[in-house]
């Protein structure tokens, strides 16, 4: 799995399906998003779809 | 083989309070739980919003969602590498776990003219001052003291120790 540079989205693809970023593979830490609508955390990291995400990305 | 609510069985649904708390999993496999959570969370319709595993939190794994500890309970049931919930579900809150979900830039605390000391890689133990810092590859340009020649080197922002700062100079 590589992380998105710009939106920290976990993918295995070869671009970020959500903006299009570069990705990385020097990423640390996961948030797993299942309803970003309720989470008060996917706000307060300004996530707007569910998914997995990197805490930290170089 | 799941299991299907039988009719009616919501009537009473309760409105749960919302909170944050963490389960203890075994060392090592904290992203393999986030992600086996969410899946099963998700197939299971669990009221849970979010998983975290920081990085700096080894051994556990942060569960974001309805403070309905039966449910949890049943949710982990099973799960490889899920050892309970922590203290009786003790409630966190989001200001607590916060440095977890942004840390701070490597380089922040670095300041151009800084005195650092090098403490990892070929150039280990120098001294040296900070000419440039590159925020978005976290990284820094310092000048040896030491050396013949003052070249520039370019190295990891967290492979340095601040020693003196610009400002105290
Ligand atoms: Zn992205």
């Amino acid at each position: 799995m590589l992380a998105c540079k710009k939106c920290m989205f976990l993918t295995d693809q070869e671009k970020c399906p959500l903006c299009d970023g570069e990705l990385s593979k020097e990423w640390q830490g996961m948030i797993v998003v299942l309803d970003w609508e309720t989470s008060e955390v996917a706000a307060h990291m300004e996530i707007r779809a569910n998914g997995k995400y990197a805490l930290k990305v170089r | 083989m799941e299991e299907e609510n039988a009719d009616g069985e919501d009537l009473l649904e309760v409105d749960f309070p919302h909170t944050i708390f963490a389960i203890k999993t075994a060392l090592g496999h904290e992203k393999t739980v986030a992600e086996n959570l969410g899946q099963k969370g998700k197939r299971k319709g669990a009221h849970i919003f979010s998983i975290i595993s920081p990085m700096k939190l080894r051994g556990y794994v942060l569960i974001e969602g309805e403070k309905n500890e039966k449910a949890i309970e049943e949710l982990l049931k099973g799960m490889q590498y899920v050892r309970g919930i922590v203290g009786g579900e003790r409630d966190i809150s989001l200001k607590e776990i916060e440095h977890y979900l942004a840390p701070k830039p490597i380089v922040a605390d670095i300041t151009e003219g800084d005195i650092v000391e090098i403490i990892n890689g070929p150039f280990k133990g120098e001294k040296a001052r900070v000419k440039q810092i590159d925020t978005g590859k976290e990284e820094i340009t310092v000048e040896l003291f030491e050396a013949m020649v003052s070249i520039p080197v370019t190295i990891k922002g967290d492979s340095v120790r601040v020693l003196e700062k610009e400002e105290n100079l």
